[in-house]
C-alpha cells in the first residue's frame, strides 16, 4: 500500500450507510453495504442493470426498510421509513420517470407536497397560486434553467426540460443531499450537457450528490468518487483521480479491483492482478 | 420569442417557439371545460332557435330540477375521477342513504320517527360510511376501482332492495307530508342568506370575468382570444345573472314585487310557498314602472313585515319551489335544490383549484408513483376523495327523497352511468389527473337540455341517450387530443 495514493474524504459523512442488507423473499438484493455521501461532493453510484443500485437508494429514501443495517445522518443513527422523512432531513431524489406530474403546470409541479399556502381556515389550506408561479419561475432561473411559462403543463416540455425542471426542484428545497437516478438515460447529447451542469452546480452549494447511472461516461466528469456495486455487493469507493473509464467500466463488469487499487476496494472484493 | 422574467431584474430570455398546436394544446391544458362549453353553447343555440318553448323560465326550471340532483353525485364522481378511481356504485349509495334518510323518519313500527336533523346526519353517514369501505377495499387489495365498485355496486344495491323487500316504497305518512317540520326564521336571516348568495355569485362574476379580460390582453394567439372572449361572455352572462337573482330574492324580503310586477306564464302549478304570509297588499302601483319609479323615489313600495317569524319547512329547504322567483314575476318551478347544486359545484371546484389538498388530487391522479415519491399521501387522498364521494350520493339521497317524500330500493340504479358520462364530457380524463369540477357543471346541464330540447322537438324520448352517447364520444375524441401531450 503505497503513501501517495489519495485518501477518500475524512471529515464525517453526511450519510453513512452500514452494512446494509436487503432480502426479498429468498433474493439478496444487498448483501452488507457500506454506502457513504460527503457534502460538497458527487458520488458516482455505478452498477450493471440489477446490482443493487436503486434498491440501495430506496432504502435511503425510506421507500424500503432495510432487513438489517444502520443509517447514520451527520453521525447520528436515524430510522428513515418514508420518502417524506427523506425529505425531512433535506434528502431529495430526482427519479427517471416518475419525477414530475405530466398534466400539472411547472408551478404545481415545483411545489407539489410543499405548497405555500396564503390562509388557513380550519384544515382548508389555500394555496399562495401567485407566489407559486412567480417563485418557481425565479427559483428555476436562478440556477440557470429557463422556462416558458410556469403555468404550462409539464406534459409540454421535452424530456431533457422536465429533467431539468425536476433537478431545479430539487436543488430549491434540498437543503442537503440531491439523489438523481439515472438523469441521463432518455436525454440528447445537448440536454446531457445541461444536466450535468445542474448536478455541479448542486455540488458547489455544498450539497451532497448522488449520481446514480450504468453510463459511466455520463457521470465520468462531473463525479467526485465512484462506488461500484457488482451483485449486490460492493466493490469500493474510487476516488476520480486514480482511475480512468476503462478501468471503472472493467470493475462494474467483473467485480474485480485491480491490485494497485486495493486500498479503497471493500472488504471482500476480490483483487486481481493487474 | 422573448419573455420577460416577472419579478426581480428583468432579463430577456430568449427560448424556441411553439407551433401554434403546441401552444393551444399547453392552453387547453389548463382549461379541461372549454371543448364542453363550445357544445354546450352549440346546443342551447340550436334548440333556443328550433323550439320556441325551449328558452323559457318554465322549461328550464324543470331541467334544473331534474339535473341538480343527478349533477350532485355527478360532482362527487369527477373529484374522485380526478384523484384517478371510479365509484360505480353512487347509484346503489343513493339508494341506501334514501332507505336510512325515510325508514328513521317514518319509524314504521320498529321505532319512534326520529327528527328529521338526526335523519339528515344517519343518512350522510350511511354515504360516508359505504364510501369509507369502497376506498379501504381499494387501498388493501390494490385492485381497480372499477372492479372493487362494480362489486359494491351489487352488494348496496342488494342492501337496498333487501332492506324494503317487505315495506316497498317508503312513503312519508300523510300527516308527514301535510305538516313537515318547520323552522323558524326571522326574515333577516334569509336576507343574510340571500345577501351571502348574491355577493358570493357578484364576486364569482367579478374573477371569472377579470380573468378572462386578463387572457384578453395578454400577447396570446387569435385563435386563444376568441376561446377567452367567447369562454367570457357565456361564464360571465351566466354569474351575472345568478347575481340578479339572488339579488332579487333578497329584495323580496323587504318588499312584495308580486303585487308590482304581475306577468304571469302561466304554466305552473300553484307550488307550496317557501315565503309565507305576506301581508295583504294595500296600494298597488299600476305597472312595473310606476314600481320601480316609486322605488327610487320615495319608497311606496310595499314593505313587508320584518318582525314576524317565517316558517320554511325542512324539505322546502332541501328541495322546494322558490317562489321568490314567481314573486319576481319569473314562471317555472324553480328548486332550492339548484342552489344545493351551485353550492357544492363551488365548493368542490374550490378545494380542487385553489387547496393544497386539492393539488395532492390531481398529482394523485395524474402520477400516483410520482406523487409519494414527492410525498404526498396517495392512499389517504383515495380514500377520503371516496368519502367524498359517497357523502355527496347520500346528500343527493336526502334531497331527492325531500321531492318525491318516498324512497325506494331502486332508486338511482344507472345514475353512476350518467354521471360519469357528465364528467368525461366536462372534460376529465377517465384515466385521473385531469379534469374540471365546472366542467361537469356544463357536462350535467347540455346532458338536460339535450333531453328536454329533443322532447320539445318531438323527437322521441328514447332517442335520448343515443344522442348523450354520441357526444360522449365526440368530447372523448376531443380529450385524446390534448392527452397526447403526456
Amino acid at each position: 500500500m503505497s503513501e501517495h495514493l489519495p485518501d477518500l474524504p475524512q471529515d464525517e459523512p453526511l450519510i453513512y450507510m452500514k452494512d446494509i442488507r436487503r432480502q426479498f423473499g429468498t433474493i439478496v438484493a444487498l448483501d452488507g453495504v457500506d454506502f457513504k455521501v460527503w457534502g460538497g461532493k458527487v458520488i458516482g453510484l455505478l452498477g450493471d442493470n440489477g446490482a443493487g443500485k436503486s434498491t440501495l437508494i430506496k432504502v435511503l429514501m425510506g421507500v424500503y426498510t432495510p432487513t438489517s443495517g444502520q443509517i447514520y445522518w451527520e453521525g447520528q443513527p436515524v430510522r428513515i421509513n418514508s420518502p417524506q422523512e427523506a425529505q425531512n432531513l433535506g434528502i431529495e431524489a430526482v427519479y427517471q420517470d416518475l419525477a414530475l406530474i405530466p398534466l400539472m403546470s411547472i408551478a404545481r409541479n415545483f411545489y407539489l407536497g410543499r405548497e405555500p399556502v396564503r390562509r388557513q381556515i380550519g384544515p382548508i389550506k389555500i394555496l399562495d397560486q401567485e407566489a407559486m408561479e412567480r417563485q418557481a419561475e425565479e427559483a428555476l432561473l436562478e440556477i440557470g434553467i429557463h422556462i416558458r411559462s410556469p403555468k404550462h403543463p409539464v406534459g409540454s416540455l421535452s424530456g431533457g426540460e422536465r429533467q431539468s425542471v425536476a433537478i431545479g426542484r430539487a436543488v430549491y428545497f434540498g437543503k442537503r443531499v440531491l439523489i438523481l437516478d439515472e438523469p441521463t438515460s432518455a436525454l440528447s447529447i445537448g440536454e446531457t450537457r445541461k444536466v450535468l451542469n445542474y448536478t455541479t452546480a448542486a455540488a458547489e452549494r455544498g450539497m451532497g450528490v448522488i449520481f446514480i447511472t450504468h453510463n459511466i461516461f455520463h457521470v465520468f466528469e462531473v463525479a467526485d468518487i465512484f462506488t461500484v456495486i457488482y451483485h449486490g455487493r460492493k466493490v469500493g469507493d474510487f476516488p476520480k483521480e486514480m482511475v480512468d473509464q476503462e478501468t471503472v467500466a472493467e470493475m462494474i463488469m467483473t467485480g474485480q479491483v485491480p491490485r494497485r487499487l486495493e486500498k479503497y476496494a471493500a472488504d471482500g472484493a476480490s483483487i486481481i492482478d493487474d | 420569442m422573448t419573455e420577460t422574467v416577472a419579478g426581480g431584474p428583468k432579463v430577456k430570455v430568449k427560448l424556441e417557439d411553439l407551433s401554434f398546436w403546441q401552444t393551444l394544446r399547453a392552453r387547453m391544458a389548463n382549461s379541461p371545460e372549454a371543448g364542453a362549453l363550445i357544445g354546450f353553447a352549440f346546443v342551447f343555440l340550436f334548440f333556443a332557435i328550433t323550439t320556441p318553448t325551449f328558452f323559457t323560465p318554465a322549461s328550464m326550471a324543470s331541467m334544473l330540477t331534474k339535473q341538480s340532483v343527478q349533477g350532485i353525485v355527478a360532482v362527487g364522481i369527477t373529484f374522485l375521477m380526478i384523484a384517478g378511481e371510479f365509484d360505480l356504485s353512487v347509484g346503489s349509495i343513493l339508494g341506501v342513504a334514501g332507505i336510512v334518510f325515510g325508514q328513521l323518519l317514518i319509524g314504521e313500527g320498529l321505532f319512534d320517527p326520529l327528527p328529521i336533523g338526526i335523519a339528515f346526519i344517519a343518512a350522510l353517514g350511511s354515504g360516508i360510511l359505504l364510501g369509507l369501505l369502497n376506498g379501504v377495499i381499494l387501498v388493501l387489495t390494490r385492485i381497480p376501482s372499477f372492479i372493487v365498485t362494480l362489486g359494491t355496486l351489487l352488494a348496496y344495491r342488494a342492501l337496498a332492495l333487501t332492506a324494503t323487500s317487505e315495506t316497498g316504497i317508503l312513503r312519508l305518512p300523510p300527516e308527514l307530508r301535510e305538516n313537515p317540520p318547520l323552522f323558524f326564521f326571522s326574515p333577516w336571516v334569509i336576507a343574510v342568506i340571500a345577501l351571502g348568495l348574491t355577493i358570493l355569485f357578484a364576486a364569482l362574476t367579478f374573477i371569472f370575468v377579470r380573468g378572462r379580460i386578463r387572457h384578453l390582453k395578454a400577447n396570446v394567439l387569435p385563435l386563444e382570444k376568441i376561446l377567452a372572449g367567447f369562454t367570457g361572455l357565456i361564464g360571465g352572462v351566466i354569474t351575472a345573472t345568478l347575481t340578479i337573482v339572488f339579488f332579487m330574492w333578497f329584495a323580496s324580503i323587504f318588499l312584495d314585487f308580486s303585487a308590482v310586477i304581475d306577468i304571469d306564464f302561466g304554466n305552473f302549478n300553484q307550488p307550496r310557498t317557501l315565503v309565507a304570509s305576506y301581508p295583504s297588499p294595500e296600494a298597488i302601483p299600476e305597472d312595473a314602472t310606476t314600481a320601480i319609479f316609486t322605488f327610487f323615489s320615495d319608497g311606496e313600495l310595499i314593505p313587508k313585515d320584518m318582525g314576524s317569524l317565517i316558517e320554511v319547512s325542512a324539505f322546502d329547504i332541501m328541495n322546494g319551489p322558490l317562489t321568490f322567483f314567481r314573486d319576481a314575476g319569473i314562471a317555472g318551478n324553480f328548486r332550492s335544490v339548484t342552489i344545493w347544486f351551485l353550492l357544492v359545484v363551488i365548493a368542490v371546484a374550490f378545494i380542487l383549484n385553489h387547496t393544497k389538498y386539492g393539488n395532492a388530487v390531481f398529482a394523485t391522479g395524474g402520477a400516483g408513483e410520482a406523487a409519494r415519491a414527492q410525498g404526498i399521501p396517495v392512499d389517504r387522498v383515495r380514500i377520503i376523495n371516496f368519502v367524498v364521494c359517497g357523502f355527496l350520493a347520500a346528500f343527493a339521497a336526502t334531497l331527492e327523497f325531500a321531492r318525491q317524500g318516498s324512497a325506494s330500493g331502486d332508486r338511482g340504479t344507472g345514475w353512476e352511468l350518467e354521471a360519469i358520462a357528465a364528467a368525461v364530457i366536462g372534460g376529465s380524463l377517465l384515466s385521473g389527473g385531469y379534469g374540471s369540477i365546472y366542467g361537469t357543471l356544463i357536462g350535467v346541464i347540455l346532458a338536460g337540455m339535450l333531453s328536454t330540447g329533443l322532447v320539445q322537438l318531438g323527437v322521441p324520448a328514447a332517442g335520448f341517450r343515443g344522442y348523450i352517447g354520441v357526444i360522449l364520444i365526440v368530447a372523448v375524441v376531443i380529450n385524446n387530443l390534448v392527452r397526447r401531450q403526456r
